[in-house]
């Protein structure tokens, strides 16, 4: 994209854009708020009061931090059984008699299994990361198993051929050609476990983000609901960078070969 | 210098067409590198009834010189001139082939409806008629029903040849078609095309890097220097019609044309200047 | 001398009846490990509740769970349920397609329109769809038209950024077959562009069907009186676990049917596919 006189890179450009985006947005959410457009829509200010209250209150302790931290915990958990799973049914080409399980469980809203494993397992701390380890597990395993099937025949016979045992293929050849795809996968679960760790606070609990999110819809108190919103959204912003740090170490080798690193 | 008697009497000589290229030139900009001049200033003719080869080293801009003549892409600069008219898209009775057979015929289509693809405005009845003409034509009267991808490289080709012929054109432009074929399906194929090119009378022009290929199939070859291109030569191609396969390439005559233009692209700077 | 077209006939004689048959062959023995996999799963449940691993209290057995899914959809209320989650997905997914697939034709048609919504398309893309949830139900309340707006934001995406981006791949060889066919520039979008991006386009369809069941069950269970999600977060907090499970059980059959009728939709439709369309955006 050409602009005009300067020498404005679009890199540049595109985070000014999003920069000046986000600042009209929120500039029309103080209006319509202050407007009282709805009654469920107080104004930014109020929000971001309720934001930061939390966030230098006793709540950043008893809830914020813990809930983060079950998010983490769940999320490394469900990545790194996703691509152990991914990597023996792939390569082990288990796809075909685990396809309609998978399909099956695959389909089942967390939102919808919350509950019940809240219910079957007591509604702790353990439980919780457990769902979000849950969450987490699918979109890399869906990616680390596709990759798995698909490694190239060629590099599994040239290890065979210099004697490489089974377990040296499966760990040393196949898991790291699955990267990629496993990392792609775990980006969605970035955002899938902090989704989770909402939803798991949603039922039986007592303490965490989600769980204040909830009773301050229960209570009408917009405020605070908004503002819960506001810290989950700079919390996935968050993530989301770190990610991004880590993806490029893990995946220094593959952004090389393909002419992506700067 | 004796012309070259054609092996069927009374095919309508006036049923191809000329092609004329005049200083066309080509150059790419690519955003932040510097300039490409792919092609420098081209000229030649291509008459009525003609078959004529281009050849040159790797790179020297023959395929694009293809896509500005047939009006595929438009010349920096000079013009093309199809009977007299200027280029500007790709004139009605102009039709082409290209390499990549696999990627230009519609994989959604049967064989047949992928050979009705260029008849536009034909009722549909008289459009398979001549959809399994062309077929029949090209050697694989049987396939109608078939869909591209269950045929074979060579099939497949010659599916994209019955589409190029089935609007009955009066010039054909062909892209090195027959690079991606193994070497019996490319003899097949390049007799098949001599055959078609009597038989319909139109004028052709052939891309390809196969210097052999482009003696045995043409009566003049053009030879291009290296990037930014131009004629370095004009040959007339003086053999024997029919061509055979194995009877032609073993004349003393054609090894002399091989030897010829395999100097001149290996050396082009020492070759003797000349357009067509 | 030269290798004849009939030799090449012989050696593909008959291509399409034989790899019909293996097809059909190779579905089969699919299918039947698919289900072998299903029945030891299930075993593996059943047993692990045996040995109190799964708590026999909280966890319905097998044969539990098959009881309440029959009471429940002969005479019981998981029908209409079923009923109400279909209708639910379906209106949602309607409306997205109605909305997605033109503008995910005009974004990969006009590179201006593309270029022109990046930013907003970008920005609000990651934003998983169940985020809505909360917000839609403040501003819609609760009940089927909330639903059927939360599934049509969630799974517009998906659709659009398929559509956009099967029509811009489409195979610029093609493209240039249909110039060389002497076909205007509309007849190249209409008769070559819109059918190479078929298959992409069902590719995205498959994603958004899936996020629309998951985004109606979530609903239901959150904040619709109505629904499979209902059944089962009811179910769940008066202690009928049977009932929740089987409710849970036709969820995930409902997604596996979708699935599988999306796929049958794609091999009848477009054989010619190769994997490369699969690529999910």
């Amino acid at each position: 994209m050409t602009v005009g006189r300067g020498s404005v890179s679009p890199q540049a450009l595109r985070r000014v854009l999003g920069v000046v985006a986000g600042i009209v947005l929120l500039a029309l959410w103080q209006i319509a708020g202050k407007a009282g457009i709805s009654p469920y829509l107080p104004p930014m200010s109020d929000a971001v009061g309720a934001a930061w209250d939390m966030v230098t209150g006793p709540q950043l302790k008893a809830d914020i931090l813990p809930s983060v931290g079950r998010a983490l915990a769940g999320l490394i958990i469900g990545c790194l059984l996703g691509m152990l799973a991914g990597v023996v049914i792939g390569y082990g080409r288990l796809h075909e008699w685990v396809r309609p399980t998978l399909e099956f469980l695959r389909s089942l809203p967390i939102v919808a299994i919350a509950p019940v494993v809240l219910i079957a397992f007591t509604p702790g701390s353990a439980t919780r990361v457990g769902i979000i380890a849950l969450a987490s597990f699918w979109p890399v395993f869906v990616n680390t198993e596709d990759a798995a099937r698909s490694v190239d025949e060629r590099l599994i016979e040239t290890a065979r051929a210099y004697g490489r045992n089974r377990s040296w293929i499966l760990f040393r050849l196949v898991g790291p050609a699955t990267l990629p795809m496993a990392v792609a996968g775990a980006r969605i679960a970035t955002s899938v476990s902090l989704l989770a760790m909402v939803v798991s606070e949603f039922f039986l609990a007592t303490s965490g983000l989600g769980y204040q999110l909830q009773y301050d819809a229960r209570g009408y108190d917009v405020a605070g609901m908004f503002g819960a919103i506001l810290i989950l959204g700079i919390i996935g912003r968050v993530m989301s960078g770190a990610f991004n740090g880590f993806e490029h170490w893990v995946l220094r080798w593959y952004l090389g070969q393909k002419g992506l690193t700067q | 210098m004796k012309s070259n008697v054609r092996s069927t009497p009374g095919v309508d000589r006036a049923n191809g067409a000329t092609l004329t290229a005049e200083g066309v030139a080509k150059s790419y900009h690519p955003r932040g590198g510097r300039s490409v001049q792919a092609i420098g200033s081209v000229s030649f003719e291509l008459r009525a009834g003609e078959f004529v080869s281009l050849v040159g080293p790797s790179g020297c801009g023959k395929t694009t010189l293809l896509r500005c003549l047939s009006g595929l892409v438009t010349p920096s600069d000079g013009a093309v001139r199809f009977d007299g008219e200027t280029v500007s898209k790709v004139p009605g009775s102009m039709s082409i082939v290209f390499q990549e057979y696999g990627r230009s015929l519609f994989p959604w289509l049967s064989v047949e409806r992928n050979v009705m693809a260029g008849l536009p405005g034909v009722r549909s009845g008289e459009g398979r008629r001549r959809a399994r003409e062309a077929l029949e034509m090209v050697g694989i009267p049987d396939f109608g029903d078939s869909y591209p991808w269950q045929l074979s490289g060579g099939m497949q080709q010659r599916v994209a040849m019955a589409r190029a012929i089935a609007t009955r054109p009066r010039c054909l432009l062909m892209d090195e078609p027959f690079a991606s074929v193994d070497a019996l399906t490319r003899e097949s194929l390049e007799e098949l095309t001599l055959r078609l090119a009597g038989e319909l009378g139109f004028s052709t022009l052939l891309v390809t890097h196969d210097i052999d290929e482009a003696i045995f199939m043409s009566d003049r070859v053009l030879v291009l220097s290296n990037r930014p291109s131009r004629v370095l030569r004009s040959i007339p191609i003086e053999l024997p019609k029919p061509r055979d396969e194995v009877a032609t390439r073993a004349m003393g005559r054609f090894q002399h044309y091989r030897a010829e233009i395999h100097a001149m692209i290996r050396n082009p700077e020492g070759a003797a200047g000349g357009a067509a | 001398m030269s290798t004849d077209a009939s030799t090449e006939q012989e050696a593909l004689a008959n291509p399409r009846r034989t790899s019909r048959r293996a097809a059909v062959r190779r579905y089969a023995t699919s299918a039947v490990k698919g289900l072998a996999g299903l029945v030891v799963m299930v075993g593996l449940w059943e047993l692990l509740r045996r040995l109190d691993v799964l708590p026999r209290s909280a966890v319905p057995s097998t044969a539990a769970t098959l009881t309440a899914l029959r009471a429940g959809l002969f005479g019981g209320d998981l029908l209409s349920a079923t009923g109400h989650t279909l209708l639910a997905w379906a209106a949602g997914l309607g409306l997205a397609s109605l909305i997605g697939l033109p503008l995910g034709f005009a974004l990969g048609l006009s590179r201006w329109a593309d270029a022109a919504t990046r930013e907003v398309v970008d920005f609000l893309r990651p934003i998983p769809s169940v985020a809505f949830v909360p917000v839609a139900l403040v501003f819609l309340g609760f009940g089927l038209k909330m639903e059927v707006v939360l599934v049509l934001i969630g799974a517009v995406w998906p659709i659009v950024f398929n559509t956009r981006y099967g029509v811009q791949d489409v195979d610029p060889k093609l493209v240039e077959s249909g110039q060389s066919l002497h076909y205007s520039d509309w007849t190249i979008v209409r008769r070559i562009k819109l059918v190479a991006a078929t298959p992409a386009i069902l590719t995205g369809l498959r994603t958004a069907s899936a996020i629309a069941l998951i985004l109606t069950v979530s609903a239901e269970t959150l904040a619709v009186p109505e629904g499979l999600g209902n059944v089962i977060s009811q179910s769940a907090t008066t202690g009928s676990t049977a009932d929740a499970y089987a409710a849970i059980v036709i969820t995930g059959f409902l997604g596996v049917v979708m699935n599988m009728a999306i796929a049958t939709v794609r091999t009848r439709l477009v054989p010619w596919s190769t994997r490369a369309g699969d690529r999910e955006v």
